[in-house]
């Protein structure tokens, strides 16, 4: 193996976040603006410097797109802007790609998410949370069905699993405790201060059966955000640089967001596999591990499909247990998620994780920060969208 | 609670709908190579034809896979979404709730056979378990 030529040409220079909450009393503008502008300023880098603009704007409700941003916070700069499917790992990958095009020098890439009217029964008739009435369809599926949801789907692939793998309810709930321990030393999640044990998982109540609540990331109102520029302009600016190693999406058949929800691990492993192959390093080699937990069936595809075969999640899972401390730590090492990921912070779609990645890497994480971190693993979203990246640091 | 749901016509799924008007599983089909395509799509993914039909499947199915959603409200049954794989075709998947709501025993893999139903006024299909 050799590495690919763009091996740590580009760095993340700056990374923001809003605050976090189930009822923020801001918009989801309010919560891109907040999320850019921290990121901004975290880089170190002026205003004027921003050329580029990308979020996350086709997603299953309404957010924001970059003109509002590039309005909001008086960007005039801006010679490159774009939109590009969750998860949010997917818009930073866009930013990677317009800055190594030389499209512009410094990209900014946001995704912020809300807890619209629609996503939560909890606040159906709220005053402040109307959505426009669109419930996008990108694949032209779910108006075949009456009624259907992508959650839906997440249920019928996790019962699929157990049937055909062996994997019981527990192995989820490794998932699901891990990242609840993970989030009571991080602050910023809407579930800190709130810890849950695995007997408390076993007796959730189901939505759609086999899963939980526990199983699903909660919708929320946030923002989060980052500074992609070139290694050789990281190198001026106050932070360590946070390079990027290797960056790749997996997408195969089938895919029907409705219909087929089942062949995600050929689609998990093709990304997980590219971005190994093109950083020239193994799983052994990564020191936190940030895997998507939209659905914890998708943090299961992604364990199988990084670090062993399908099937073999639930065993792996188990050797990677630790009773004591309740958390997950794959080779007895690497921590998963340690921020917590979506089902603690909250459904931001994955920026969680890349935020996360930056922090370890800069040993700047805190009472979580991983020992001696030098490289993570960011994977995002499952078949038919996703993005995954290696980030490291010297 | 007021449900706004209406079968969505276009071009591609204008001849579903019409089947099920009609109580037909009508499911588009590769005039060339005979791949079956559901949702059905104007190109054909397996040898990317132009030349897509129309033809009515069997309705015999198996379960793929399913969800079961609680009971809403006091004495009512909870109900089951199921993913049916059509006989037609491996992992040919067609999505309707188990008619009659949750069964005891229910697993992936158990024969189905189609019913068609009524959803908010419009015919839409169903799945009944087959038992012997």
């Amino acid at each position: 193996m050799s590495r690919h030529p763009n091996y740590r040409k580009l760095a993340i220079v700056g990374i923001g976040s809003s605050k976090l909450s189930k009822d923020s009393h801001f918009t989801v503008g309010a919560h891109a603006l907040q999320a850019c502008r921290a990121a901004i300023i975290d880089s170190g880098l002026k205003k004027e410097q921003i050329d580029g603009v990308g979020g996350i704007y086709s997603t299953d409700i309404p957010t924001v797109w970059p003109a509002y941003v590039i309005e909001g916070l008086g960007l005039n700069d801006v010679v490159w802007s774009s939109t590009a499917t969750a998860p949010s790992a997917n818009t930073v990958i866009d930013g990677i790609n317009a800055v190594l095009a030389g499209s512009c020098n410094y990209a900014l890439c946001f995704h912020a998410k809300y807890r619209w009217d629609v996503t939560s029964t909890a606040i159906r008739n709220h005053p402040m949370r109307g959505s426009i009435p669109m419930m996008m369809d990108p694949g032209f599926s779910f108006s075949l069905v009456a009624p259907a949801s992508g959650a839906m789907g997440m249920a019928g692939a996790m019962r699929r699993h157990m049937k055909l793998h062996g994997s019981k309810r527990e192995h989820f709930g490794m998932i699901a405790v891990n990242n609840r321990t993970n989030a009571q030393q991080n602050e910023g999640a809407v579930f800190y201060g709130e810890p849950l044990t695995m007997d408390e998982y076993m007796a959730s109540r189901p939505v759609y059966a086999p899963f939980t609540m526990l199983d699903m990331d909660p919708p929320i109102d946030g923002g989060m955000a980052v500074i992609v520029t070139t290694a050789d302009r990281a190198a001026d600016l106050p932070h360590k640089p946070v390079y990027i190693d290797s960056w790749s999406n997996g997408i195969t058949t089938p895919n029907d967001m409705a219909f087929q929800q089942f062949d995600s691990y050929r689609a998990t492993k093709l990304l997980s596999d590219t971005l190994f192959q093109r950083a020239d390093c193994t799983p052994k080699d990564i020191d936190v591990a940030n895997l998507y937990d939209g659905f914890t069936i998708l943090t299961m595809d992604w364990i199988e499909s990084t670090f062993v075969k399908r099937g073999e999640g639930a065993g792996f899972l188990e050797d990677s247990w630790d009773k004591n401390t309740q958390t997950v730590k794959f080779y007895g090492r690497v921590p998963l998620s340690p921020h917590g990921g979506n089902l603690s912070e909250g459904r931001v779609q994955g920026m969680g994780h890349v935020l996360e990645g930056v922090r370890q890497l800069r040993g700047e994480a805190g009472i979580r920060q991983a020992k001696d971190a030098r490289r993570a693993l960011v994977l995002n979203g499952t078949n038919p969208v996703n993005a995954g990246m290696i980030l490291g640091a010297e | 609670m007021a449900y706004a749901w209406k079968p969505q016509l276009n071009y591609d799924t204008k001849d579903y709908w019409e089947g099920c008007e009609r109580k037909e599983l009508i499911i588009a089909r590769c005039g060339d190579c005979k791949h079956w395509i559901h949702p059905p799509k104007a190109v054909c993914p397996a040898c990317w034809s132009d030349n897509i039909g129309h033809e009515k499947a069997s309705g015999e199915a198996t379960i793929f896979t399913f969800t079961v959603m609680p009971p809403r409200g006091e004495g009512k049954n909870a109900s089951v979404t199921i993913w049916g794989e059509l006989a037609e075709q491996k992992q040919l998947l067609l999505i309707a709730d188990l008619d009659g709501g949750y069964e005891d025993g229910i697993e992936i893999g158990d024969k189905l056979e189609l019913v068609w139903v009524d959803f908010h006024g419009f015919t839409v299909p169903g799945f009944r378990r087959v038992t012997k």
